[in-house]
């Protein structure tokens, strides 16, 4: 297993749960007042324990971070507050839309993986169900209106 | 790893503040220029004390070790000095003693062996083929095999800045009193892009860095301009020991941390920028205006 891709996989996941946060917060901070609000901050909340969980690992195996992330913080949080200025149903077929094209990713990842990073690819597999949740939580969110 | 080897340099601090990151990083900056890294006048240390360890093949960048056994830092910014004993601190980076690496590039034991016998020569042929053909003679190699180097000289001087390089990072992690080091005029041990930002990440890691944001780009850079006008006033410092040099490294660094003052000569910089140009569009205008 080359480390040096070890090492891009843990920059992209963690911008790519930066942006995730950042999409949010952009949501939450329309629908603060409404019932989703909850729902909503539940998953930043898992969205979170995931960044947390890379930022260790930037830290532990002193993975050089992505240039980036201010870009993400901004484009996170203007994607999450557009989807949900246009409506509920857009930030939900936003929300699963994300959380698909992350679950794939992960799924990629952890077939690249082998048997060196065992710890690894199973967070990332976890991971992987919970934005499965999040994103079958979006979709029935979103059919119900 | 290297954190517990730089808290064990400095064991009489416990006090948690910015100014024991700025003393922190002082010290380390100090032992970075002042580590014996000695110019060709002196490479027979070099061949001699790396033996063993330099001509290894696979080199991985040991983030699995270290991850197993360091102590996962927390994301807050200010870095605290556990109290580590010395003992546990002792035991963890003997531990990770021969496992640390950097990412070289991978020569064969032939090559390699060559090239340490090359050093020896560099001092009278200089940096070059000659040198290498002197060494491939020394090492009882044909010297044909100057010709399979894939870069010729600059594998030379890449082979010897790695191995400094290195010999700082072993020297950092057996926690020896770097102050003490002999030092002859120090080389410059990173002009590769590459060297200079392992050189910097070890520089701050050693220091306690936490960020993993921009400020991790933010504070290489900083450090990236601290080294190389410090180096550049050691090269034409002559007081004894490199006083002033280190004296000018402290008020570096402590410019560094005084943000006030740095973002104050960041705007005259600017108003000075921006009067030139006025000066220099108003001129232009005139002039095209009469012509």
């Amino acid at each position: 297993m080359r480390s040096k891709s070890v090492e891009s996989m843990i920059r992209v996941d963690h911008a790519g749960e930066y942006a995730a946060v950042c999409i949010y917060h952009g949501q939450g901070v329309v629908f603060s007042r409404t019932r989703d609000a909850d729902k909503i901050q539940e998953m930043q909340e898992h969205e979170r324990v995931h960044f947390r969980y890379f930022n260790n690992l930037i830290l532990q195996r002193r993975v050089r971070p992505t240039l980036f992330l201010p870009v993400w913080h901004v484009a996170g949080v203007a994607l999450g507050y557009v989807t949900a200025m246009m409506g509920k149903k857009a930030a939900m077929a936003c929300t699963a839309a994300v959380e698909e094209v992350i679950c794939d990713h992960y799924s990629n990842q952890v077939a690249q993986l082998d048997d060196s990073e065992r710890d690894l690819s199973d967070k990332i597999l976890q991971f992987c169900a919970e934005e499965r949740e999040h994103m079958e939580t979006a979709i029935s969110c979103g059919a119900e209106e | 790893m290297y954190r517990t080897a730089a808290k064990r340099l400095l064991s009489s601090t416990t006090v948690v503040k910015s100014s024991d990151a700025r003393f922190r990083l002082r010290n380390l900056q100090t032992i970075v220029t002042s580590t014996g890294i000695c110019t060709s006048a002196n490479p027979q240390s070099i061949s001699n004390q790396n033996p063993n360890n330099q001509n290894q093949i696979p080199r991985t960048k040991p983030n699995q070790s270290d991850s197993t056994a360091s102590s996962s830092p927390t994301s807050s910014s200010s870095s605290r000095p556990t109290s580590f004993t010395a003992d546990e601190a002792r035991r963890r980076h003997h531990h990770h003693h021969d496992e640390r690496r950097i990412p070289r590039v991978k020569y064969q034991d032939e090559q390699a062996r060559v090239l340490h016998a090359s050093l020896c020569h560099v001092m009278k042929l200089g940096w070059s083929e000659e040198a290498m053909i002197a060494g491939a003679r020394d090492a009882g190699v044909s010297p044909a095999i100057v010709g399979s180097f894939p870069r010729k000289d600059a594998a030379l001087v890449e082979f010897f800045m790695d191995e400094c390089l290195q010999k700082l990072i072993d020297r950092i992690d057996s926690g020896e009193e770097l102050q003490n080091l002999a030092p002859s005029t120090p080389s410059n041990i990173p002009t590769s892009f590459k060297q200079r930002a392992i050189l910097l990440d070890e520089i701050w890691h050693t220091a306690g860095d936490e960020g993993s944001d921009i400020n991790w780009y933010v504070k290489r850079t900083v450090v990236g301009g601290i080294y190389s006008t410090t180096e550049i006033y050691m090269l034409t410092d002559s007081s004894p020991d490199f006083r002033d040099t280190w004296s000018f490294l402290d008020d570096r660094v402590k410019d560094a941390f005084d943000f006030k003052k740095t973002i104050q000569e960041a705007q005259y910089l600017a108003e000075a920028v921006g009067a030139g140009m006025g000066n220099s569009l108003q001129g232009f205008v005139k002039r095209v205006f009469q012509g």
